[in-house]
């Protein structure tokens, strides 16, 4: 068993593309992902340096669906390595020809878009019954201020995730196609 | 065809036209992936997830049939509705491959 580190770093859900790029650092130090258990806890194998490149995918809802993508993903000589929260991880020699999981624009907004929808509109959905509830009421005693507390933490919650998703989109929509 | 499919298909990305040809024979995802870098002299890659992606899309909508699983590999054809789109598209390229050359195209 080779010796473990555990590192603390945190990313949302539309930050994915920096988390990829911070594994990668990591590994190109010796320190190899390994598995996450809780969100931004991330226990990593020491090893020799190596340039590896980590790819997050958005998991399939339906199991078959995601076993049978995964199959593709190796037979197309992708490493998986674990799985955790929203996103299964898979790794690659960065020398090897082929580093994307999406190669053109059209497919990378629709990965992007697939967790907007699945993940973050019943959020925000919770966030508006819960803004309603607590601006509904005059803050006249204690469980009302804790009411509104709460909604302004979950209010800049949601503007962060937006701010980022927005910053995603964008860097998405400017990346060149592989060709 | 239904006015979706057209909006959807017609033009076609590069990929979605590669994959779609590719499927005139009975093919998997990772046969139309080496098979596209091969006749492209491997100008166009198709990553794994867009190939997956397009073709669980291309299957939902109609334009190519599910034909059987062999070591756990999906085999895929185009069907009456693919090859209707695939025509137009051809057409589309043909047009503006001519016109590219200075040629005028009547009807």
């Amino acid at each position: 068993m080779n010796k473990t580190v555990k590192k603390f770093k945190f990313f949302n859900i539309f930050q994915y593309d920096l988390e990829e790029a911070y594994l990668r650092e990591m590994s190109q130090k010796g320190l190899h992902f390994k598995s996450a258990k809780l969100p931004g806890f991330y226990t990593f194998e020491v090893g020799e340096p190596k340039d590896i490149v980590y790819r997050l995918d958005f998991i399939r809802e339906d199991d078959k669906e995601e076993e049978e993508y995964r199959n593709t993903l190796k037979q197309n000589g992708w490493e998986y390595i674990t799985k955790f929260a929203d996103f299964s991880y898979h790794i690659k020699p960065a020398k090897d020809e082929n580093i994307e999981l999406y190669s053109n624009r059209e497919s990378r907004l629709a990965h992007v878009l697939s967790m907007m929808e699945k993940r973050r509109l019943p959020i925000l959905l919770i966030n508006l019954c819960l803004w309603y509830s607590a601006f509904s009421s005059s803050p006249t005693d204690l469980t009302d201020i804790l009411a509104s507390v709460v909604s302004a933490i979950s209010i800049a919650a949601v503007i962060f995730l937006l701010r980022d998703y927005m910053r995603l989109k964008k860097t998405l929509s400017n990346a060149p196609e592989a060709l | 065809m239904d006015e979706r499919i057209r909006r959807v298909y017609v033009p076609m990305t590069e990929t979605g036209f590669y994959i779609l040809f590719s499927l005139q024979e009975e093919m998997h995802g990772y046969n139309i992936g080496k098979y596209v870098s091969d006749i492209t002299g491997n100008q166009v890659s198709i990553s794994p997830g867009t190939m997956y992606g397009t073709l669980s899309k291309m299957e939902k909508d109609g334009l190519i049939d599910f034909i059987r699983n062999e070591d756990k590999r999906k085999f895929y054809k185009i069907n009456d509705l693919g090859r209707e789109v695939l025509d137009i598209e051809l057409k589309r390229i043909e047009r503006l491959y001519k016109n590219s050359k200075g040629e005028t195209v009547y009807e």
